[in-house]
């Protein structure tokens, strides 16, 4: 079965059609989600801001061409977390992004998951700790470094002697690797 | 079909690596956030740099909980209900436009039947080539005959008559001054009768 385009969701979704906004959320909800955490690095600021995208991107959609929802949607989640990020700043002056550059990876993950959610997280740190012995030495000593000691990238690529994008080239090679092997195992 | 991020620059990618986990400085990650404003792919790369990042702490698979789902919909489609609500009693009033227009178009017909002085309908041709049969005199010219420009500003013409008849005060006056001498005519009369008389006994007036 072929999947239903952007603009017949859309005119589907005008028409009442709970499902098609549904099947919306669906293929936007995690790559939005996962823009709106680079910014605001915070779980529940990005799953505000992304309700917040959604209901505003989806009620003012005059004069937007249904074929670009996707660029539309990246637009009003940019505006929203700029917006938010203007609100943390000026409520908080100690802003999570001031924390150390041990804390950064942790910033990103959820400060309170569930205790189901905590628990399948460790199930998949191990399975991934196991990968990781089978990736070349210079990918795992970055993905390592980064991850079990919190250090940044730039002092990874001073550790090891390498320019920062050798660093960052290593890493992004190391995590396409160790995706592979994931579905692999997971197949 | 939905999936843009394979083409992405690394380069660009890395930057957005850098920027997700905070080692940016102050200037660099405005920049950044300047090419966000306005860049899809630059938006596409640092979705995909989180992705990475979570890939890293094992959260590859890390969703925002339901319920902000639950929230979005019901505020979206409460929305959704108050539009066609809205735009369902819009097409039963209908728009205000085509009423005025309806009103004008029956105010035009109603002017153009009830004018007292409107101009007979046009006579058909069979019976304009009868009455010249008959009479074989020239017609009088008849608002058909004359030029179309003039026709269609003859009721013009006609109510500027009538409007400057009613204003106009000359005959008016005339008419005054005539009833003004006849008055006095008649006075004089009336005193020339009473003198010839002589003066009228008390005993009528008085008791």
């Amino acid at each position: 079965m072929t999947e239903a385009s952007d603009a017949e969701l859309l005119a589907r979704f005008h028409d009442g059609d709970a499902a098609a906004l549904e099947a919306i959320f669906e293929r936007y909800e995690r790559v939005l989600y996962q823009f709106l955490l680079g910014i605001l690095r915070d779980h529940h600021a990005a799953e505000d801001a992304l309700q917040e995208t959604f209901v505003r991107g989806l009620e003012k959609l005059e004069g937007v061409d249904p074929d670009h929802l996707r660029g539309w949607l990246f637009t009003v989640a940019y505006h929203q977390a700029m917006l938010m990020k203007r609100r943390q700043k000026n409520q908080t002056a100690a802003s999570p992004l001031s924390a150390g550059p041990g804390d950064q990876a942790s910033l990103l993950a959820d400060a309170n998951p569930g205790p189901a959610l905590a628990a399948e997280q460790k199930e998949e740190a191990i399975r991934l700790r196991s990968l990781l012995d089978q990736l070349p030495d210079p990918q795992r000593e970055v993905i390592c470094r980064r991850i079990y000691e919190g250090k940044r990238f730039r002092e990874i690529a001073a550790d090891l002697d390498c320019p920062l994008n050798t660093a960052l080239a290593r890493m992004h090679e190391g995590m396409k690797r160790l995706k592979s092997m994931w579905k692999q195992n997971h197949a | 079909m939905h999936d843009e991020t394979t083409n992405i620059d690394q380069t660009l990618l890395f930057e957005a690596v850098l920027y997700a986990s905070g080692e940016l400085d102050d200037s660099e990650a405005q920049e950044f956030e300047g090419k966000l404003a306005g860049d899809q792919v630059a938006r596409e790369a640092l979705a995909q740099a989180v992705q990475l990042s979570l890939s890293v702490t094992g959260e590859a698979g890390c969703r925002p909980s339901s319920s902000w789902r639950e929230q979005a919909r019901k505020r979206l489609l409460s929305s959704c209900r108050r539009r066609q609500r809205f735009f369902a009693k819009k097409s039963y009033r209908g728009h205000p436009v085509l009423w005025c227009a309806v009103g004008a178009a029956a105010a035009a017909l109603l002017f153009a039947f009830i004018r007292p002085d409107a101009p007979s309908p046009p006579a058909t041709n069979t019976s304009r080539e009868k009455t010249t049969t008959v009479a074989k005199e020239p017609a009088p010219q008849t608002s058909e005959s004359l030029d179309p420009s003039l026709v269609i500003f003859s009721p013009t013409t006609e109510a500027a008559d009538y409007w400057a008849e009613l204003h106009a005060t000359d005959h008016l006056e005339k008419a005054h001054g005539e009833q003004t001498k006849r008055k006095q005519r008649l006075e004089e009369m009336e005193k020339a009768k009473i003198e010839e008389r002589g003066p009228r006994p008390m005993s009528i007036l008085m008791p």
